[in-house]
């Protein structure tokens, strides 16, 4: 991860955002469970899950806004402060797949002193298949509050 | 699902519209929280963990990963059931569903000593209908605020089934 901030005059509409992937593992999944206490079994518990009529134990559609969360702070730097962040899951996300998430740069404003960038996000996984989309941020470059 | 349960399950939902519960965190976040939804994440930003760090880039002390306040249920007391839903959320809406999408807003920065008060209420339900029949959505606004009454965020969750 770069240390610096973007400059805002020199963000330009088109821009990629490095694409940021993600290795789903089961591990994780239990990771991100303990760390939102949330002990839901869909996320966990294989033979409760299929009972339900599920492949198996399948990714807390919120852990995308959290990957989507890192993909836009990375690319804009620690100087800047996500205001908005939006996101839509298309398809379930198993241990095992891999998650690409993409982003472009759709427009810049500057007003009252306030800095801010609008980006569309979209995540796929190993076979091209979108599991994420619409997404979108709102990053703010001037001061944070 | 037959007719008659899933109009009743509209129905029942439809009438949690507008209903706000509230639940006040037992304690403060704590930066372990911030470390260990960021490991979990796979994200390791400094901001979250380095003071230092966080401090040289205008913050006065290290932030939450911005998704942490909107994804946790850390202000929830008390125990949980065999299904792992905490007892305190069963009314909530008392229909387990898929996610279909959040929408974050964020304020300003969470820090380690914030003390965080959770006002959530049901905001609309609707029905779509798919190439797989009908299909409920409900979304769920929940605002967050600190102990001095600011407001941190806001979420709006999007949660469905099928009917």
């Amino acid at each position: 991860m770069d240390s610096t901030t973007l400059n805002f005059q020199d963000i330009s509409v088109g821009d990629e955002l490095p694409p940021l992937e993600k290795q789903i593992t089961a591990a994780r999944m239990m990771a991100y469970g303990a760390a939102t206490w949330d002990f839901i079994r869909i996320h966990y518990d294989a033979d409760y899950v299929r009972g339900l009529g599920f492949d198996g134990p399948f990714l807390d559609g919120q852990m995308m806004g959290g990957f989507l969360a890192q993909q836009v702070q990375d690319w804009a730097g620690p100087g800047a402060f996500l205001r908005k962040l939006s996101f839509s899951n298309r398809a379930m996300v198993y241990a095992g797949d891999l998650i690409i998430c993409h982003g472009i740069v759709t427009g810049k404003s500057a007003e009252n002193g306030e800095e801010l960038v609008t980006c569309d996000l979209w995540a796929v996984n190993q076979s091209g298949e979108k599991v994420v989309q619409p997404a979108s941020a709102l990053v703010k470059f001037s001061a944070r509050i | 699902m037959e007719g008659d349960a899933a109009d009743s399950l509209i129905a029942k939902l439809r009438a949690t519209i507008g209903m706000e519960t509230v639940f006040q965190s037992p304690d403060e976040f704590g930066r372990s929280s911030f470390r260990q939804y960021a490991l979990a994440i796979g994200d390791f930003n400094p901001l979250y963990t380095d003071l230092d760090f966080a401090q040289a880039h205008g913050l006065p002390n290290v932030m939450a990963p911005p998704t942490l306040i909107c994804d946790t249920w850390q202000f929830v007391e008390g125990d949980f059931d065999e299904e792992g839903r905490q007892l305190a959320l069963k009314d909530d809406l008392g229909v387990g569903g898929l996610r279909a999408g959040n929408s974050y807003e964020f304020f300003q920065p969470v820090h380690p000593g914030d003390v965080v008060t959770a006002k959530r209420k049901t905001k609309d339900v609707y029905e779509k209908t798919g190439r797989s029949g009908r299909l409920l959505f409900w979304d769920v606004e929940t605002s967050y605020y600190n102990q001095l009454d600011e407001l941190l965020a806001t979420n709006v969750e999007t949660m469905f089934l099928r009917l």
